[in-house]
């Protein structure tokens, strides 16, 4: 197969025109009405919340951000953002039932949404025809290793899609060919392209001789071979950044530094459009990271399990989320300024941007009253600028509506025991 | 034709199979929950649910009555962990209709599953309550929120708990999927496998394939960790190649393509000038490819590289040519993965080559490719000769390399990957240095390897009155002065005074990884002998229960503090378990120094192990605990237990618990010593041999690729399973739910595959075999059960229920003999 290089801007779209989709491979149907975003960035925190810290004040699109709360560092972009309160996990408590529930909504195999997480689901029925079809963003995801605990997103029940928490490897992963500019890449692909119809060949033949329950092994594998041969099939002229700093990921020291960079990075990749669906996934549930930058001494899950009694940790509890909401804000500022590249209004005005907890109060271990922030409008779809809450609705609604938003059609996402069709008041 | 039945496979990992083996967290704040910087264990990973050990597990005919199954199933996993915590005489949910009885009281066990019976006797709406509220599912809730997460092996229990308590069971209704696979028992041997190199496994054998050393040398380890499974890394269900991956594989062996290329005359002793280009780059390939291969490279293998070779070369000169060759090498499958096939020997039985026996032994003692002299054994097939095999396993013992893999093992079994990164207080603890980490870590790998190098055992491990440390670390330790002549690293052995440090568990990268920011932690280190000695797993707390604990009162000391564990009923049942054998180490502050005061508390480390199989018993401190634990055969099962899922890169999979029971029993009837068990495993069956489909057609001797002899059968391009013997042109095998027909394109044949299916829809896996003599650009009809959710592998053209399918641009031609397969789900 040969690989030709795409200037990838000019096949941008406008508002609610996203590319068609392609080929033979049979995606869903684009929503019948409305209009939809052109991206989905989600961003992840750990730990549930503290109610009390977190809830806006006033509701509908009459309300503010309590001085010294959790959500007070999204004041500036308050007209931007849907505050959704009042969602359950339905069937998931506990750390890793709400790590896993959080984006797939207990979906399996038989499903609508096939077990695969929002982002995944969502990259693999857009039909964009992008570099890669996500991207994932780390900060300290990696330490424990990938577990339950550990990851968010699946592309399919108890597959794990493993986040880079490497700057250093990102921009590798996403500049690297680009380095030596635009000749020596188309040579690159195609170079790369041949080997990889070489490892197709050879993987086929080695899974040829598996026994049937060893096959899912090469089948992963072959999935993978497809992934980069689309990466090639679909690679860009980006102009490249300067590399990030090779910093330790690991180190709690470094953390604030590497959000930074996967922040900017994620904001090239999106603006160059070599994705339309990202994630940043700050830590894990359970998370140890020590906030030291936010003047705290103990670990983010000790600290999030604070009696309301202890005045001083709660206090470091809550120092911690606002950091937590000032990189949220930060992500959202960086959407909002930059003009969507060859279209019309902002990159912002063109996303939705969830940012998305894995619990509701930690201290209790539960999955009820999980607190969701949205940012963007998706291209006027919906109002922003408004406290939304909720009676213990299941979250699989709003993962409907977010799909609704991007253009697809699905009635249900998760297990459709819990609730089909969109959450009402959304929109 | 293709007769092999509809085997149950582990296509899809089991999600919800994760849930339950979670933490047990404790009562809010500094309670076990809290277990921040510590994996251990119960976190699996994508733990591959063992979708086939369901029910009764009675596949080999010992199906439990039922009293033992609900001990087994329900009580010793569930009941005893979870439910009692609140279903207790004195709980929450002492007015339910379920109170259970502890294992202290006399009869407890038939009580229990009265009691238990009674609740799967009652209906509600047609659906057993036993099935609903542990799972939330009841109308009216269930106060211990969601303990039992559907299509779980838990759940699976319960179901058939209530099918067994309504006379709705019997034992061996769960033979489905019967393969015709001999069993672990008849043969000894286990599934056939592979297993793709650990990032650890794939840095070593590139460092011995190519000879690095600088940055090149740590190629691998700044990969995006992978997947890890109750603590370890090499589990071979869950190292899978994700899209992630496979572009930082290719970056590697891009890199390292450029520096073979570019120092060329170190890697290849040809000349191209005089010898001819085309000579020079198949010899590279026949060289390189048979070292990273690990056995000869096969005739069409060559081939293959030598086209690949040839087009590049064509444009760009000879080492743009050879650069491409290595960098595809590099990514091979069969350098990224070593196999576990074998050759047929007839009734499923499949003997390892000896070229895979080597890689089984090298990896398993020294974590690399095999060396020059074992590949040698290999190539001549002495190694296949017990005598030989043994001698080459003590060889490698003998070899430096093999402390790495010992060291690597104790790293995961005891969490140690995290003690340089776990964060510490600076203000509290500015001793707690780098080199300090470093020492501490140096200690342990000296003296696990001092132990294992003089035929210590478990026991020594944790009792030795000995250490090694370097001037730094005694000091810091506050040890006296002293000991033996230092090793290049300044590490000197030293005696201990027998009354603070002493044992494995003492040693400050133990202590100091399992404690917590700013202090101690009773929890942690009591999860960790529970978990990673004792082997048992702790679930975490019901939900919904308030766990946060009353405000921190100064006054009390570290050990008063978690005391409210124990008189809170809802918090017992576990922590009952963990806190009084953590309390055993409250002389260790975070850490690792020795203390007698806790702020202005006098350490008591007087502690009690409860609530085991043969291990019960009251000790002061740790040195007391170690020696407790180190009389204990449980506790040697279990270190075993932990051994076989690092070595055997599995975590309880079917075909393998024979194995793993041998290993056991093997380091029981050592009394510990450390070596008996790789012994034992490269003297097991397994070690050699192999049970898979026993359907597929025999006959290793048709292999067309002359180029290998008998020994490196390994090596064949073509599959047992596609070397035909059909005469008809056109058949549709279907198997599963018999739901799914169709018909191919002539010179094709396929089955059709179940591999899950649901109430609501299921997936299949489609072989298609070329049975022609000539290549085939095949097409499969197929009338779909449902409507089709997704597929892969082939691209379709779908019709309502008419599906037509052709291959991708990779596998649509199929060679003479040659197969490949894709797969689909629908929905019905």
């Amino acid at each position: 197969m040969s690989v030709a290089l795409n200037r990838r801007r000019f096949l941008l779209g406008l508002c609610g025109l996203a590319a068609a989709p392609m080929g033979l491979t049979i995606h869903r149907s684009r929503a019948a009405g409305g209009d939809t975003a052109r991206r989905l960035i989600i961003f992840f925190s750990p730990n549930g919340t503290v109610h009390q810290f977190w809830r806006p004040e006033g509701g509908g699109s009459d309300f503010s951000f309590p001085v010294g709360s959790i959500l007070e560092p999204l004041t500036a972009i308050k007209d931007d953002l849907i505050v959704v309160d009042g969602l359950n996990f339905f069937q998931a408590d506990n750390h890793e039932g709400g790590m896993a529930a959080m984006l797939t909504a207990g979906g399996t195999p038989g499903s609508e949404s096939g077990g695969m997480s929002l982002d995944q689901y969502v990259a693999a029925n857009l039909g964009a025809q992008t570099q890669f079809k996500s991207l994932e963003y780390g900060v300290q995801t990696s330490p424990w290793g990938g577990n339950i605990q550990t990851r968010m997103s699946y592309s399919a029940p108890g597959q794990f899609v493993t986040p880079d928490d490497s700057p250093t490897s990102m921009f590798q992963r996403m500049f690297g060919d680009l380095l030596g500019g635009e000749d020596a890449a188309l040579k690159l692909r195609a170079r790369r392209q041949r080997v990889v119809d070489l490892l197709t060949e050879e993987t086929t033949e080695l899974r040829g001789r598996l026994d049937n329950a060893e096959k899912h092994k090469l089948d992963a594998h072959l999935e993978a071979l497809a992934a980069v041969e689309n990466s090639l099939q679909n690679g860009g002229t980006c102009d490249v950044p300067v590399a990030p700093m090779d910093l330790n990921p690991a180190l709690d020291e470094n953390f604030p530094a590497i959000t930074k960079s996967q922040l900017d990075l994620m904001m090239l990749g999106l603006e160059c459009d070599m994705t339309r669906v990202a994630s940043i996934q700050l830590s894990h549930t359970v998370s140890p990271t020590v906030m030291s930058w936010a003047g705290t001494s103990q670990g983010h899950h000790t600290l999030s399990h604070t009696d309301d009694n202890n005045t001083q940790l709660l206090s470091e509890f809550v120092a911690c989320e606002r950091w937590c909401a000032e990189q949220f804000a930060y992500l959202v500022e960086a959407l909002k300024a930059r003009p969507e590249p060859d279209g019309e209004g902002t990159m912002l005005d063109n996303s939705i941007v969830l940012w998305a907890k894995e619990m509701g109060d930690a201290r209790a271990h539960v999955c009820t009253d999980v607190p969701f922030v949205i940012a963007g409008n998706a291209c006027g779809r919906w109002e922003t600028g408004r406290y939304l809450s909720f009676a213990g609705e299941s979250h699989s609604k709003l993962l409907v509506s977010l799909c609704h938003a991007m253009g697809l059609d699905n009635d249900t996402f998760g297990n459709p025991e819990f609730s089909s069709g969109p959450l009402a008041g959304l929109e | 034709m293709h007769t092999n039945t509809q085997s149950k496979m582990y296509t899809h990992v089991h999600l919800a199979g994760a849930l339950l083996l979670a933490l047990c967290v404790g009562c809010g704040g500094d309670a076990m929950g809290d277990t921040d910087g510590g994996t251990m264990g119960t976190e699996t990973g994508s733990e591959t649910s063992d979708m086939t050990a369901g029910p009764g597990s009675d596949t080999d005919g010992d199906c439990p009555g039922d009293l033992a199954f609900f001990d087994q199933e329900i009580w010793t996993p569930l009941a005893s962990m979870t439910c009692i915590s609140c279903h207790s005489p004195e709980g929450a949910a002492k007015g339910t209709s379920l109170v259970l009885q502890s294992a202290d009281e006399e009869g407890y066990l038939q009580y229990n599953f009265d009691q238990f019976a009674g609740v799967a006797l009652t209906d509600v709406d047609g659906e057993s309550l036993l099935l609903l509220k542990p799972t939330g599912q009841h109308e009216g809730g269930h106060g211990g929120g969601m303990v039992v997460t559907p299509g779980t092996s838990q759940h699976e229990a319960l179901v058939e708990f209530v099918a067994r308590v309504r006379g709705e069971f019997e034992c061996g209704d769960d033979t489905g999927g019967d393969t015709g696979v001999p069993s672990c028992e008849q043969t000894g041997g286990g599934p056939r496998m592979i297993r793709r190199l650990s990032h650890v496994e794939y840095n070593h054998s590139l460092i011995d394939l190519l000879g690095l050393s600088g940055d090149l040398a740590a190629v691998g380890l700044n990969f995006a960790p992978d997947n890890v499974v109750h603590g370890y890394t090499n589990n071979s269900d869950a190292l899978l190649v994700s899209g992630l991956l496979a572009d930082q594989y290719r970056e590697v062996a891009e890199t390292l393509a450029a520096a073979v290329v570019g120092n060329l005359g170190a890697y290849l002793g040809c000349d191209a000038q005089n010898q001819g280009e085309a000579v020079c780059a198949e010899q590279l390939v026949e060289e390189l490819g048979s070292r990273a291969f690990r056995r000869p490279i096969t005739g069409s293998e060559k081939a293959r590289y030598m086209a690949l070779y040839e087009e590049v070369a064509g444009e760009d000169g000879y080492e743009e040519g050879l650069h491409w060759v290595v960098a595809a090498m590099l990514q091979s499958p069969y350098f990224l993965y070593r196999t576990e096939l074998g050759v047929h020997q007839g009734d499923g039985v499949y003997n390892l080559t000896a070229h895979e026996v080597a890689s089984e032994l090298s990896y398993l003692i020294v974590g690399t490719m095999p060396d020059s002299e074992l590949l040698a054994t290999a190539d001549d097939g002495t190694l296949l000769d017990p005598d030989v095999l043994s001698e080459q396993a003590n060889r490698l013992l003998g070899l430096a390399e093999s402390r790495r893999t010992l060291d690597r093992f104790v790293e995961e079994w005891l969490g140690l990957t995290q003690l340089m990164i776990v964060t510490r207080d600076p203000g509290l603890y500015p001793e707690l240095t780098p080199a300090i980490r470093t020492a501490m870590l140096g200690e342990t790998h000296r003296l696990v390897a001092d132990v294992f190098a003089n035929g210590g055992s478990v026991g020594d491990l944790l009792t030795t009155n000995y250490t090694f440390a370097t001037d730094g670390l005694q000091s810091f330790y506050g040890l006296p002065g002293g000991g033996e002549d230092p090793d290049p690293e300044g590490f000197k052995k030293v005696t201990l005074a027998g009354n603070t440090y002493g044992g494995l568990l003492t040693q400050g990268s133990v202590m100091t990884t399992h404690a917590l920011p700013t202090s101690s932690s009773p929890i942690h280190r009591g999860k960790l002998v529970r978990e990673r000695l004792f082997c048992q797993e702790l679930p975490p707390p019901p939900p919904s229960l308030d766990t946060s604990p009353p405000p921190v009162d100064p006054d009390l000391s570290t050990r008063e503090r978690y005391a409210l564990h124990s008189s809170e009923p809802a918090c017992a049942g576990c922590h009952d378990r963990i806190d009084p054998i953590g309390f055993g180490f409250e002389h260790f502050d975070a850490i690792g120094r020795w203390r007698v005061m806790d702020g202005v508390h006098e350490v008591d480390a007087s502690g009690e192990v409860k609530q085991t199989q043969e291990t019960d018993g009251v000790f002061d401190g740790a040195l007391e605990l170690g020696v407790l634990l180190s009389g204990s055969n449980e506790v040697l099962r279990c270190y075993a237990h932990q051994w076989a899922e690092f070595s055997l890169g599995v975590a309880e999979r079917d075909g393998l618990e024979c194995v793993q029971e041998d290993l056991e029993e093997a380091l029981v009837g050592a009394q510990g010593r450390l070596d008996s068990l790789v012994h034992a495993l490269v003297g097991a069956p397994h070690f050699v041999t192999r049970v898979g489909h026993s359907g597929m057609p025999v006959d290793p001797d048709t292999d067309t690729d002359t180029d290998t002899d008998s020994t490196g059968g390994d090596t064949s391009t073509t599959g047992d399973d596609t070397s035909t013997t059909g005469d008809d042109t056109t058949t549709s095998t279907t198997t599963g739910n018999d739901s799914e027909t169709g018909e191919a394109s002539e010179g094709v044949e396929f089955e059709v595959i179940n591999d899950s299916s649901w109430p609501t829809g299921e997936c299949n896996t489609v072989q298609v075999y070329n049975v022609s003599d000539a290549p085939v650009t095949w097409m499969v009809h197929l009338t779909l059960a449902g409507q089709m959710q997704n597929y892969w592998n082939a691209k379709a053209t779908v019709d309502g229920l008419e599906a037509d399918f052709v291959g991708e641009d990779y596998n649509a031609v199929i060679e003479p003999n040659g197969s490949t397969s894709f797969g689909f789900c629908v929905n019905f």
